[in-house]
């Protein structure tokens, strides 16, 4: 019996190492998250091939409906599938042949870029974890909390504190994109401002 | 296979075979558990994306410290946009306007053109030049983005609203929350009839009446504006469009449609709006344009359509020969002063002739009728093809009521207290009948004054007064046969 207790607590120990992140996880649509995409639609830009770079600017193609960004995954009128590993060079050229304006910043400035964009209502792809590219989804400044979508993991938003948002662009190597397109708005509802 | 579920079977697998591994081998519980653990790390390893980098970082290293702009011309040349800058000024203090369209609507197309040309929709937003469907982010006014009602990646936005008509457009406050939720709806405009500056003007209206609202309610203190803000919160959730939302389409929606299609990532799992905007017949006259169904904020209720003119089609010059009033002005509209000097002359005619027909025209639709421009305005009234009665503005004057001399509201005449009634029940006892006779005097007589001075009224649609003279009768009775039963005693 006791082995048995041993054994389950142990596989809870793993689960919970495994899916950590999921517990202090947000979702959209949120205050304090600067892209809005729920997770329905964050599923079509799910990693299946290595292609993280162009899930990530995916994602905020569609958050920012640019449709030429948003399906770089797929071969449609925008032009050719884009698949596999991605450097900034490669990122300026299909931006370029799709017509789609971008910053592509590497360097120290990443993080003034990413303070920006979240601050103004943008999102940005970031390089983050060992060679790889997630969505930058929010920064609460107040706490300088960091959360960010894995293409891995597309069900959820992962937060971060500084120190582990710090390691984690870092372990990539800072280099983001960002779109110049204007910020969606938010999910409008209807209130009665003029009582 | 998701790498999450490969790293699940692994672990289950290897914690199976370790615990039973350790339980024949006589290892104990911590062989178990270690095993396990090593187990959990080596099926995570496994699950790892594969070996290939799917970021250059040695590009990101030899670049260093810049910045690119690709400007979305594919004609440029790559270099010329390399720089080293930081972010541009923020532009969260920035409206948005955002248009919903369809495919094949040309009103929405008409709309998108007049976005570029039209002076007025221009100064709220400066279109990219490459670009019809986004703002230039440097220097529009405000955001705009153009959205496809039908775009599946796009369409959970509208959820909470609702798009009547194509082309919707939709105002919504800065990011920065000075005006408030950037969430709430301003307004909402529905259909474009070509007329650029009218739907300038009507947003640039909405906008101006919205901060006029914000700037009053700071005045009211915070706090107030506070519990509004959840008031309105709560209402704004009522308002939601009727009905659940449609359950979303095969392979569209589903989170498990990309990964369960067997085509995998063969196929986008939505269409995304066309690149080029599909071609639109000619523009229709603004009278076949979707009419503006679903507007926000709601406009008033209109009034009870008008009868039909019964009258019949007079030849031009003639007078109708149905009775009519016109009041004949410069142009179709009375300024207030006019209205106050005609409205004494029309009460008198409305007394004289109930429901004669008043009408305004102006002096271009009224030369049937012996007005000069010297007499305006003027009051007409017309009956079997003839002027009955005209009174000029000079004669205005004559039909003003003097001025009342100012008087104390005291000399608002109360009905006399119904001392009678009161002193009749106190007089018997306060039997059942009595009281309340008394009950219903007194009541009338507090209504009739409280109207008396222009006060509400409780029950004012209660024929009390009609009872109070069938009750009054019986409050004598009972009196005079009080009195009639009082007097033997005293002889007696």
């Amino acid at each position: 019996m006791k082995r048995i207790a041993a054994t389950v607590a142990v596989a809870l120990c793993a689960l919970c190492g495994i899916c950590g992140s999921s517990a202090r996880a947000i979702d959209c649509p949120d205050e304090k998250l600067a892209v809005d995409l729920p997770a329905e639609i964050r599923a079509w830009y799910r990693n299946q091939d290595g292609s993280c770079v162009q899930c990530s600017n995916g994602m905020t193609g569609t958050d920012q409906n640019v449709p030429a960004f948003a399906t770089l995954l797929w071969d449609t009128e925008y032009g050719r599938k884009e698949r596999g590993g991605s450097g900034p060079s490669r990122v300026a050229n299909y931006a370029r042949a799709r017509n789609v304006r971008i910053y592509n910043i590497t360097g120290n400035s990443t993080w003034d870029w990413m303070k920006w964009c979240c601050r103004n209502g943008r999102g940005a792809a970031i390089g983050a974890g060992g060679s790889h590219f997630q969505t930058l989804f929010g920064h609460d400044p107040a706490t300088d909390t960091w959360w960010v979508c894995n293409n891995n993991s597309t069900s959820r938003v992962d937060q971060y504190t500084w120190e582990q948002f710090r390691r984690l662009h870092l372990a990539s190597g800072e280099w983001i994109v960002v779109l110049d397109y204007p910020p969606h708005p938010r999910r409008p509802v209807y209130r009665e401002w003029w009582k | 296979m998701s790498p999450n579920l490969v790293c699940f079977i692994a672990f289950a697998v290897v914690c199976t075979l370790g615990y039973f591994g350790a339980r024949r081998f006589g290892r104990g519980r911590f062989c178990a558990a270690f095993l396990s653990v090593l187990c959990v790390l080596c099926g995570y390893a496994l699950a790892q994306p594969p070996s290939e980098p799917e970021v250059d970082m040695a590009e990101i290293r030899r670049l260093g410290d810049h910045v690119q702009y690709v400007d979305g011309d594919s004609k440029t040349s790559p270099g010329d946009y390399v720089e080293v800058m930081g972010p541009p000024a923020d532009d969260n203090h920035k409206w948005f306007i955002s248009i919903v369209g369809s495919k094949g609507c040309a009103a929405c197309a008409r709309l998108k053109a007049d976005l570029k040309t039209d002076e007025y929709l221009r100064a709220l937003v400066t279109v990219h030049e490459n670009d019809d469907n986004h703002s230039d982010t440097k220097s529009s006014w405000a955001h705009y983005t153009y959205y496809l009602a039908d775009d599946k990646s796009q369409e959970f936005r509208w959820k909470q609203i609702k798009l009547s008509g194509y082309p919707t457009i939709i105002v919504q406050p800065p990011l920065n929350k000075k005006y408030g939720d950037p969430a709430t709806v301003v307004c909402q405009i529905t259909g474009y009839d070509g007329d650029g500056k009218k739907l300038a003007t009507n947003i640039a209206a909405a906008i101006k009446t919205y901060l006029a609202k914000q700037a009053e309610r700071r005045q009211q203190g915070h706090r107030a504006q506070l519990v509004s803000i959840v008031h309105a919160r709560d209402e704004g959730r009522g308002a939601r469009d009727e009905g659940p939302p449609e359950p979303p389409a095969p392979n569209s929606l589903d989170p498990r449609s990309s990964i369960l299609d067997p085509r995998g990532w063969g196929q986008a799992p939505w269409t995304p709006a066309p690149k080029v905007d599909p071609p639109v017949g000619p523009h229709p006259s603004p009278d076949n344009v979707l009419p503006p169904i679903f507007d926000w904020p709601p406009k008033p209720a209109p009034g009870p359509a008008p009868k039909p003119d019964a009258t019949p089609a007079t030849p031009d010059g003639a007078i109708p020969a149905t009775p009519e009033c016109v009041i004949v002005c410069e142009t179709n509209m009375l300024s207030r002063e006019d209205e106050a000097r005609i409205r004494p002359v029309l009460e008198r005619i409305k007394r004289e002739r109930p429901g004669l027909r008043v009408r305004i025209a102006d002096l271009r639709d009224a030369k049937n009728l012996p007005v000069q421009q010297s007499e305006l305005p003027a009051v007409v009234v017309t009956s079997d093809g003839k002027v009955d009665e005209k009174v000029t503005a000079r004669l205005f004057p004559l039909f003003t009521p003097a001025e009342p001399a100012a008087t104390p509201a005291t000399q608002v005449v109360a009905p006399p207290f119904p001392w009678q009634e009161v002193a009749t029940a106190v007089a018997t006892g306060g039997s059942i009948p009595t009281v309340a006779a008394a009950a219903l005097a007194l009541f009338v007589w507090w209504r009739q004054r409280r109207r008396a001075l222009n006060q509400p009224v409780l029950a004012p649609n209660l024929p009390l007064e009609q009872l109070a003279p069938l009750v009054q009768p019986f409050i004598a009775q009972i009196a005079a046969a009080i009195a009639e039963a009082l007097k033997p005693k005293q002889q007696g």
